[in-house]
């Protein structure tokens, strides 16, 4: 039983290490959001987007399009047999849930393992030490732009991920199954609420805060040697992924 | 009327004492280090990366280790490092590596700059030393004497107060060594009024380095 509270007592003290390091982080950033107006933030900010953001779109508009039609596919024929019921499920299951996660889980193996990595290279190339030593803080101009792209990134791909999700998923049903698509649309639209749209987006927003701030501390805090850049991103990665899922449990807890 | 820009009251690097030095406007003075003489640490502690253990560094009058970062950041900001491969960012092109710590704290004035660097370049001898598309480049696309050389301009468009090199002949051939020394000189005589803090090994000292170099003690 001791051993247990010993166990217990270390990963809370671990758990809270991490959880100050990446909150300081966080509200250093959040800091100097000013500067993100400004150059050499702005364009860095504007090149986070644009990789995070606009480069995602060709692959993600078809996982969207295939999650859309196999999951109405999947609730509809195999399971409900009825429009209005397989709308309400797909409205709660796909839309308010599984979307924005698919989302967070596929910029984070793209774009978060890619910031992790490149400032652990920066790190160990000495790259920081010569940004501070050129009177640049690392967190204005490193950080910000980083953290502030990808909650952008990720409220718009999530927006735009369901709407190819709805759209796309119900017209290939209704080629492949005779859906009345006009009919489809209409249902879906009359059971959305606006309370559901703004957790949708506070969600999204809080899980592109948690990739950016996560990637970004495991990329700052990377060890020398040969393995300081793979273990980074491994555990940036395995830290984000949890957070991800802890803080959705948080969410349906608090908001249903 | 030449006031102290730098003070070090002796910097303990953990195997060398750096005995101390007074920088004043235009002078040059610096320590010359031999191996494992732990002077990239010493870099260190100078820029305020991290305090030092014994001794103090202090810059325009500032003691950095009681300094908050943005004030130190705010003293760097008066300073243009100089060091092997001259210090760049692997993920910007060269054009913006000289460009990015202008841009940082003095946009309006990047416009100037870089009309001036255009001019610059077009003139003898930089025309030979580093190619107008050279600024196009990646750091890891062009060699290390074009780094270096990067690291030279970027140094005259700060128009800074202290130069502070550390082993900026690092890595470079006999050759290449000339051009990078021409350049150095050519940048003191640009700026006459900068004063120099120079870090240098026993087999880099070249004609630019003229001035109080010192011996760390073991």
């Amino acid at each position: 039983m001791r051993a247990f509270f010993q166990h217990a007592g270390r990963f809370l003290a671990w758990l809270l290490a991490y959880g100050a390091a990446y909150v300081g982080l966080f509200l250093d950033a959040a800091s100097h959001a000013g500067q993100l107006l400004r150059e050499p933030s702005r364009r860095l900010l504007l090149k986070q987007l644009y990789f995070t953001g606009i480069e995602t779109l060709p692959l993600l508009t078809v996982v969207a399009l295939v999650t859309g039609y196999a999951s109405t596919t999947a609730l509809y024929g195999v399971l409900l047999q009825d429009m209005g019921l397989t709308l309400d499920v797909f409205r709660a299951l796909v839309i308010r849930e599984a979307s924005i996660l698919l989302v967070a889980f596929y910029v984070l193996a793209r774009s978060g393992s890619a910031i992790a990595s490149e400032l652990a290279s920066m790190r160990q190339s000495g790259e920081l030490a010569t940004l501070y030593s050129l009177g640049i803080d690392p967190a204005a101009y490193l950080i910000a732009p980083r953290i502030t792209a990808l909650i952008l990134s990720v409220t718009a791909l999530s927006i735009y991920f369901q709407v190819t999700a709805v759209y796309g998923g119900f017209a290939l049903m209704s080629i492949f199954s005779n859906w009345d698509y006009m009919l489809a649309i209409g249902k879906f639209n009359d059971g959305l609420e606006a309370g559901a749209l703004v957790l949708i987006v506070a969600k999204t927003l809080a899980f592109g805060g948690i990739i950016g701030t996560v990637c970004c501390q495991q990329g700052l805090a990377a060890v020398p040697g040969p393995l300081g850049i793979p273990g980074a991103t491994r555990t940036a990665l395995i830290h984000s992924f949890t957070a991800i899922v802890l803080g959705n449990g948080v969410f349906v807890a608090l908001f249903g | 009327m030449k006031t102290p820009l730098f003070q070090s009251a002796g910097l303990e690097c953990g195997r060398c004492h750096y005995p101390g030095l007074t920088l004043t406007a235009g002078g040059l003075a610096g320590w010359r280090t031999t191996d494992h003489a732990a002077s990239v640490a010493l870099f260190g502690l100078i820029m305020g990366l991290c305090p030092p253990p014994s001794g103090a560094a202090v810059w325009f009058g500032h003691d950095l280790a009681r300094l908050t970062t943005e004030e130190t950041l705010g003293l760097l900001r008066r300073l243009a490092p100089l060091t092997s491969g001259g210090g760049l960012i692997g993920n910007l092109n060269i054009g913006d590596n000289i460009m990015l710590p202008l841009a940082d704290r003095n946009p309006p004035a990047v416009e100037r700059a870089v009309a001036e660097l255009e001019e610059i370049l077009d003139r003898d001898p930089w025309r030979h030393w580093l190619p107008g598309e050279t600024l196009a480049r990646l750091p890891f696309q062009v060699t290390h004497l074009e780094r270096c050389l990067a690291g030279v301009l970027r140094a005259y468009l700060l128009k800074p107060e202290v130069i502070v090199s550390c082993h900026f002949f690092h890595l470079l051939e006999a050759e290449a060594r000339q051009t990078a020394n021409s350049a150095v000189v050519w940048l003191r005589e640009a700026r006459p009024d900068a004063a120099w803090l120079v870090l240098t090994a026993e087999s880099q000292l070249p004609e630019a380095w003229v001035g109080n170099i010192l011996e760390p003690k073991r």
